[in-house]
């Protein structure tokens, strides 16, 4: 068993260095004539693939800085605008709508509040004391 | 580094001849020196393609990562530089095995276990090997051999095969393997163990 593994173990070392290619394959590859040839023009696509690459990306950043210039000056100018748009009496009228609405609301609030200045005066309590009796009288 | 400067700059005016270094014509072709890359193809491209020998058995695949390695020398000699303490033919041993390997994971490869398409005078030699016997001759043998080696290394991972073939073939150190891949040291035992393993699961169908 020992001798099987040494033995396996072995033949993986030439498993590994037997395989690959030939020498005299290796050779005719490394001294082909056009080789340098070929690698310069090799070069010369990778150059103009990096080149148009980095064009690209460039082009790309040019449109999205535009992008995002075009958008604040819309921006900007929709703000200007509304400003604009607001005139003094536009405001004033707005100041008014704004006081109604409180007052509506304070008074709605007094008709159910038990504060002080929302109370009814002792002579308002008997002028309608009086009244009522006064019609019964009459009647 | 006043002194490499000065002699690159000599260099440059010469034509690169056989004494200068391949330190100094990668400096000078990474300046845009196209004699002195020239040079650096004339002096590695047998050494390269050897590198990429071991990987690969096809001429047309070998041809073209050959040209791949040194299209990537060429664009990636700007990050080298000799003072970090590596050879320019280590650097560019380094760039060759990078190559091979983007080049062996882009391979699909065969479905492990499966010897079904060895041929019969490979289970033949395969089988006289395993028993310490001789069946052919010297040159056949060794024919026989690459062929059924790439068919078995065929079935391994791209990264237990670039392990298997650095460590047996190369006969490079762990360490050096996972400087050159940029892994780790353990990484590199753990695929070189079931590198061996798969080998050793398909031979062993043999004993």
């Amino acid at each position: 068993m020992k001798t099987d593994d040494n033995r396996l173990d072995e033949l993986t070392r030439i498993v590994a260095r037997g395989g690959g290619a030939g020498d005299s394959e290796l050779e005719r590859i490394a001294s082909a004539p056009f080789f340098n040839a070929r690698v310069r023009a090799r070069i010369e696509a990778e150059r103009k693939s990096r080149e148009a690459e980095r064009g690209g990306w460039l082009v790309t950043l040019f449109v999205a800085w535009r992008a995002v210039a075009v958008l604040l000056v819309v921006t900007v100018a929709t703000a200007a605008a509304y400003w604009i748009s607001r005139t003094p009496d536009s405001r004033k009228a707005e100041a008014r709508t704004s006081d109604d609405v409180s007052r509506v609301v304070a008074g709605g609030t007094c008709a159910l509040s038990a504060r002080d200045e929302c109370a009814i005066s002792r002579e308002e309590g008997r002028a309608t004391l009086f009244a009522d009796e006064g019609g019964k009288t009459q009647k | 580094m006043y002194l490499m400067e000065e002699a690159k700059a000599d260099l440059v005016m010469v034509q690169p001849d056989l004494a200068a270094t391949d330190e100094l014509l990668a400096l000078a072709a990474r300046d845009g020196d196209d004699a002195a890359f020239e040079e650096i193809l004339d002096r590695h491209r047998r050494r390269v393609a050897r590198i990429i020998g071991r990987f690969f058995d096809r001429p047309e695949r070998i041809e073209d990562v050959l040209q791949e390695v040194f299209t990537k020398a060429y664009f990636g000699l700007v990050d080298y530089s000799p003072d970090r303490g590596k050879s320019f033919s280590a650097w560019l041993s380094r760039v060759a095995i990078n190559a091979c390997y983007d080049e062996l994971r882009r391979t699909k490869r065969r479905p492990e276990g499966s010897i079904v398409d060895l041929a019969a005078d490979e289970r033949e030699w395969l089988g006289a090997q395993l028993s310490n016997r001789t069946s052919a001759g010297e040159a056949e043998s060794t024919l026989i051999s690459r062929d059924l080696a790439n068919k078995l290394l065929a079935r391994l991972s791209s990264d237990d095969r670039i392990v298997l073939i650095l460590l047996d073939a190369e006969e490079m150190t762990v360490a050096e393997i996972a400087d050159v891949l940029g892994w780790k040291i353990s990484k590199v035992k753990v695929r070189a163990h079931r590198a061996r393993k798969s080998l050793r699961l398909v031979l062993g169908e043999y004993l």
